[in-house]
Parts: structure tokens; sequence; C-alpha cells
């Protein structure tokens, strides 16, 4: 694991399997999720045979906790510094993002698309500012905030408790995270149905974010949507359900053609 | 000292240096103390402990195929010496 700089944070980074196998980058969930989502239920059988990159998003897992610069744009950015510094700027790099990762995941590819081969949104929660901004935005003191504790991470205590207390009340009353979700609307149609890229969408049954999956699906000109027996929290909730999924969708190489004949 | 004990040594010293808190380097850590129960690490503690003993052997040890496939709970709900007698046993050819 190493640290590397990017504008306003210093961001933790892990790849595993082999320098030379096919690129694919793993992105976690806001404010529960680090690296340790995906390092052994999922990265670990995947980097079997692929590089596998992980890293904590800005203020979470081992990262640094700074101030701004959690809007989209800027974390997407981070996801490209992250990728230039493993190597794989242009590669042509695989990913999959859980819930605001798959939301960054989607930006980037927005962004630049030649630069991604395929793309995996699990439970994306779009538009962040429905899905996600609500489940916090009433937490105004630290008494608010251990109830929500409590609620959203029912059985934990000591230690662990404190510690993830002492980050959300950095990231909630000292961060501009609330106000960047806030502002997070749903991509524009356009620029989706114009994302020539194969994107796997996996979704939870019991889902609240339900109607995201099925507007990306009905968008994108190139998606697949798959149901499993979950709610949102997949990575931990379906692991072995969603590893199948992965690896039937990141192995079969006709997505590969036709991204090349779409690109 | 047994490779056994030396390897315990090792991985309790990559833990006290990981979470490098004051409380941790008093703790009498052994081979019965648990991740979970005892050390209440997070998860992203157990990554960094795990990838830390995976950079001191290098190419000797593949803690990461060793991991693979089980969740970050059951990994947390080890004890030290688990982990200690699983990396024992995987370096032991190359001493």
């Amino acid at each position: 694991m190493e640290l590397i700089g990017v504008p306003g944070a210093q961001l933790a980074t892990l790849a595993l399997g082999a320098r030379s196998a096919p690129p694919l980058v793993m992105l976690h969930g806001l404010v529960s999720g680090n690296m340790a989502s995906w390092y052994s239920s999922l990265a670990s059988p995947l980097s079997a045979s692929r590089r596998v990159i992980l890293y904590d998003q800005r203020g979470h897992g081992a990262s640094s906790l700074p101030r701004d610069g959690f809007d989209l744009d800027r974390q997407a950015d981070d996801l490209g510094r992250v990728l230039a510094h493993h190597g794989q700027a242009d590669a042509g790099v695989d990913i999959v993002g859980h819930s605001m990762g798959a939301l960054i995941a989607l930006r980037y590819a927005l962004r630049r698309p030649r630069a991604v081969r395929r793309l995996v949104l699990v439970d994306a929660p779009m538009p962040a500012r429905e899905h996600v901004a609500p489940s916090f935005a009433g937490l105004r003191t630290a008494d608010d905030l251990g109830a929500w504790l409590d609620q959203q991470f029912a059985g934990l205590g000591g230690r662990r408790r404190e510690r993830q207390q002492q980050r959300l009340q950095a990231l909630f009353f000292a961060s501009t995270l609330r106000a960047d979700v806030q502002a997070m609307d749903a991509e524009p149609d356009a620029a989706l149905a114009a994302l020539k890229l194969p994107v796997l969408l996996v979704y939870g049954r019991a889902s609240p974010c339900r109607a995201a999956g099925e507007r990306l699906a009905a968008v994108l000109p190139q998606a697949a949507l798959e149901w499993l027996d979950c709610g949102h929290y997949i990575p931990e909730e379906a692991p072995q359900a969603l590893l199948a999924a992965l690896t039937r969708f990141l192995t079969d190489d006709m997505h590969a053609h036709d991204l090349r004949e779409t690109a | 000292m047994s490779r056994y004990d030396d390897t315990l040594e090792l991985v309790i010293a990559k833990i006290r240096s990981t979470i490098n808190e004051d409380w941790i380097a008093l703790y009498d850590i052994d081979a019965e103390t648990r991740f979970n129960d005892d050390l209440e690490i997070e998860s992203i503690e157990f990554v960094k402990i795990a990838e830390a003993i995976q950079a001191h052997y290098g190419a000797q040890l593949d803690i990461v195929g060793w991991l693979s496939g089980r969740s970050i709970q059951e990994l947390i709900g080890l004890s030290v010496g688990e982990l200690a007698a699983y990396v024992a046993e995987a370096t032991a050819g190359a001493a």
C-alpha cells in the first residue's frame, strides 16, 4: 500500500496481481466503503487473472481527510491520477464502482470514453441528490451523528465506532462533502446515450436505487441490467453473486470486440 | 525460538507499526489475541497489516491468494496466531 499525492489530498492505493495482466480498477462506496470493501472477497479472486487496482477515495480509509473536492469531477480527476500512477491512464481499463464509486466511474467514462474498456456500475445511486443526500441532510450536531451512526452501522461499537464517528465528524461537519453530494444531478441523457461502451448494471432487488438502474439501462446504448437478491450494499451482502457477474462480464471478449468496432 | 515464534513476533510488530497509536505499543499481544474482539481493528487496518506482512516477505508469500474469497469480517475474526501460523507455513520452504 502506498500514498500518492493528488490536489488537496493523499490517496492510499494498492495493486494486486501480475503487472502485465489486464487492468481493472475498483471504486468503493461513500462513507462506509474503502479498499477493504473489495480486498479479500472480490479483488483477490479477480487478481488471479488481472491487475486489480484499489484506492481509498479522499476522506475514506487510509487516505487523508481534505476539506473539499468530493464532487464527481474532482473525484474523477483523482481516479485518473491513481490510474496514471499505476501506468494505466490510457490503457483501456475496466472499471467497477459501487454506489458513489459507480458515479465517479461513470463520470470518468463520460469524460474519457477511449480510456475505458468496460464499465460495471453496482447500485449506482443516480442522481445522488435524491438517493444519497437525504440520508444525512438533517445531521446538525455530534449527537445527531451518533444516532445516525447507530442506525446506519448497527452493531458498530468500541474503538471502531469512535474512529468512524471522528471520520464522519470531519466529513459531514468540516468538509464540502454534503454540499457536493446535494449538488449531484443525474448525468444528461444525451451524454449517456452517446457512451459507446459495454456497461454492466448490477442492482439489488431490494435496493432503494432500483429506479436508477432502470433509467440507466434504458438510456445507455450498450448496457445489460442484472438483478441480485440483496439490497444496496452488494459487495458485502452478495459478494459471491457479484463475483460471478463480474467474472462473466469481464471475461467475455465479445465486449472488447464491440468496443473496437464503435470506437 | 522456533520459526513460528519468529513469525509471530514479526506479525505482532507489523500490527503495532500499522495501528501506530499509543495504546497498541503497550497492549499485550499474543497468539490468542483477536483482531476483532481484542484489538477492535477496522477493516482497512487489517488490509494494511496484511499488505505490510506481504511486503516484508515479497515473492515468498502469496497472502492475497490465501485471503482470496473470504469476507473481511471473517478475516478480522482471526486470531493473531492463526495469521502467524499461515505465514510461517507458507514461507517454510524459503528460509
